[in-house]
């Protein structure tokens, strides 16, 4: 993630999970994948029974896969938006911040916070 | 309404109770008169004997009624009337007067014998009385054992006239009844019987006056002994006068009974014999007696029986007899000159016929090849038909290869555009790894960012693409599997069509035959026609011949005539004897 002096945030990429919107620091995408069944379906984290579509993109991180319905890249720089106290703890307190991207606010979610946590509660 | 048979088994019992009551009565009122009971002891023997009466009597009935179970239970409707059911009640009223007369036999010299003891434990009286009131029962139970029998049978007869009415044929209770001999000793039993009990009693009588009149005597005074004697005689003469009546009464009643219930049915058979000479003859009637009696009763219905089964054959045959006969002579006397004249009509009639036959089997002969050519015509259309039929077969034929082909071709479409999917897929993937690639690079990898996201909307496009084709090749498949069903339809409607334009053209094939063959026979009838008319000329001329011999063999006819007459007042006489038998049916017969 590349933070300017003004709190703008560029490289982003903008994904579509069980209708709702997510946004991922692209320095924390290692690459793209297929579709595979390992992976954690992010739309599950806002219907449990979601499940991902066929034609659906795995972004990893190390160890960490995470599948979404659609993505693309914005490398456009944009303002970094503060995360409400009430929200720090969302995502497994991965919640980075928000943005505003194409007239849409999106939650902009940190992969290494998020894989973090989860070791954590491994242990 | 009454049911056949109801109640009857009490009614058939009802004369044994009376003759007991009769009997009872004989014998109290002989008692009253021949005993001097000692004072105070008559009520006791009243209340004895009433009591011991009712009670035998109850027991005896059951025994009665017991016997009679099989007719009870048919009056009842438990079980149906059926012959065998009918027959074994019939078997059981036959057997009820001959139970009657040895139950009141028995009862009553057992239940005087009782009654004498019972009474003079409770009276004290004397051991000689005791023995006198036995000796009166046992002198009382034959007459009126006797007098039970007799009239219970009077009721047994018409009761078994009643169970024949009720669906048992009369032959048939003939049969099942058992017969037995012995009436010769049944009349000396009922003769020593009618005869003994009167004696008997009268003796008993006498000797009980003279013992009366000697214990007066022995303690009266010389003087007075011949007033005492008119006294004593005086005394006794109207009781004695009035017992010996009833008795002789009873006596002669049974002896009545008896007479009649033997007279009766001998009478019946008289009858019925009368009956079966005058030729009257139908289904015998059940003629209801006893002994021998009975078995004569039975032998009569035999007789009858086998005599109407061979006379109902016999005036058949007469009647049958004596209509061919006249039917023979009819026959006879019928002219053969003119049989032999209507036949020589009937000739020439045949000879106007056959030429007139010539003239329509000609006609017919020309109708025969006008329809051979039309046969042959439809034969001739019916292969082309067939023909063209197979050419359509053909083609369907060959429509259903190209489009199965086509099939084949549009599936292996499918698979390179599933082919092509899959490396559009990989591509927008490849495309999006090098956009992210470009946008971590920074501002350095710009260019190659936008050129990735090019190529990856490019990617997309093809994606959508194949899709859709994807979507077409479906819709194309499902058009061609119902083209091949379609086709196939065609094939099977062609197979039939052109196997039926083969049935066609055998049919016509074969009516081409057959009228080829009806024109070769119609030419043939016209020929023989032609021949018949010559030999029907040839008949016409030996018919006349036939005739004049005809007449020459009249003489030999009256001879004929002669023996045929003969043979007719023969079969006369042979009818005439035997509708001197006149047969009546069961219901003509009935009264």
């Amino acid at each position: 993630m590349t933070v300017t002096a003004s709190d703008h945030i560029s490289g982003l990429v903008l994904c579509h999970a069980g209708g709702q919107r997510l946004a991922i620091p692209a320095q924390e995408v290692d690459a793209f994948e297929p579709a595979g069944e390992a992976a954690r379906y992010a739309g599950a984290a806002f219907e449990s029974d979601a499940r991902a579509p066929a034609d659906a993109k795995v972004l990893r991180h190390r160890e960490l896969t995470l599948s979404v319905d659609r993505v693309e890249v914005f490398a456009t720089p944009v303002p970094r938006l503060a995360v409400p106290s009430a929200l720090s703890s969302s995502w497994g307190g991965a919640l980075v911040c928000f943005v505003e991207c194409a007239g849409e606010l999106w939650p902009v979610v940190s992969l290494e916070r998020l894989a973090r946590g989860d070791g954590e509660a491994a242990r | 309404m009454k049911a056949p048979l109801e109640g009857r088994h009490r009614w058939l019992t009802m004369p044994s109770t009376f003759a007991v009551i009769i009997g009872l009565l004989l014998a109290v009122a002989y008692a009253w008169v021949a005993i001097d009971f000692p004072v105070g002891t008559r009520l006791s023997l009243a209340v004895v004997l009433g009591v011991l009466a009712g009670v035998i009597n109850f027991i005896g009935d059951g025994f009665e009624q017991r016997r009679l179970m099989p007719l009870r239970l048919i009056a009842e409707g438990t079980v149906s009337p059926t012959r065998p059911n009918l027959l074994g009640a019939a078997r059981a009223v036959a057997s009820v007067p001959e139970l009657s007369f040895w139950l009141c036999c028995g009862f009553i010299a057992v239940g005087a014998i009782t009654t004498a003891i019972l009474w003079g434990f409770v009276a004290e009286v004397p051991l000689a009385i005791m023995l006198r009131v036995g000796f009166i029962g046992l002198a009382i139970a034959p007459i009126t054992a006797t007098l039970a029998l007799l009239l219970t049978q009077r009721r047994a007869r018409p009761l078994l006239k009643e169970i024949v009415a009720a669906g048992l044929p009369s032959s048939e209770l003939h049969r099942g009844l058992p017969t037995s001999f012995v009436l010769r000793q049944r009349l000396v039993v009922f003769a020593a019987i009618a005869a003994a009990t009167p004696l008997l009693l009268l003796v008993d009588l006498a000797l009980a006056r003279m013992r009366r009149l000697v214990d007066v005597l022995a303690v009266a005074k010389t003087e007075s002994i011949p007033s005492l004697a008119d006294q004593q005689h005086l005394e006794g003469v109207w009781p004695v006068v009035g017992l010996v009546a009833l008795v002789l009464i009873v006596v002669s009643v049974s002896a009545w009974l008896s007479g009649s219930s033997l007279g009766q049915p001998l009478r019946e058979l008289a009858l019925e014999t009368e009956r079966l000479a005058r030729g009257e003859h139908g289904e015998p009637p059940f003629i209801a007696a006893e002994y021998e009696s009975l078995a004569a009763s039975g032998a009569l219905a035999g007789i009858e029986t086998q005599l109407l089964s061979l006379l109902t054959p016999l005036g058949r045959a007469a009647s049958s007899l004596g209509s061919t006969t006249h039917q023979l002579g009819a026959t006879r006397g019928s002219s053969q000159r003119h049989a032999l004249e209507a036949a020589n009509g009937t000739t020439l009639e045949l000879a106007r016929s056959a030429k007139e036959i010539a003239a329509s089997a000609q006609s017919v002969s020309e109708f025969a090849r006008h329809t051979l050519d039309t046969a042959q015509s439809g034969r001739t259309s019916a292969e082309g038909f067939l023909a063209a039929m197979r050419e359509v077969r053909r083609g369907n034929q060959a429509i259903a290869d190209s489009v199965v082909r086509l099939n084949k071709r549009v599936q292996q479409v499918g698979r390179i555009i599933e082919f092509i999917d899959g490396i559009a897929d990989k591509s927008d993937l490849l495309a999006l790894n090098a956009e992210l690639e470009g946008n971590k690079a920074g501002e350095v990898g710009r260019g190659f960012s936008l050129v990735a996201a090019e190529m990856r909307r490019l990617a997309e496009s093809v994606m959508v693409s194949t899709r859709e084709i994807g979507r077409l090749i479906e819709e194309i498949r499902d058009a061609t599997n119902a083209a091949v069903m379609a086709t196939e339809a065609g094939v099977k409607a062609t197979d039939a069509g052109a196997a039926l334009a083969q049935s066609v053209g055998a049919g016509l094939q074969k009516i081409v035959e057959f009228a080829n063959q009806s024109s070769d026979a119609m030419q043939s009838i016209s020929l023989a026609t032609s021949q018949q008319q010559l030999g029907t000329d040839q008949l016409v001329g030996a018919m006349a011949e036939i005739l004049r011999s005809t007449e020459a063999s009249s003489a030999a006819n009256a001879q004929m005539k002669s023996a045929h007459q003969h043979l007719l007042t023969l079969a006369t006489d042979l009818k005439g004897t035997i509708s001197t038998y006149e047969v009546r049916t069961e219901k003509e017969g009935a009264p």
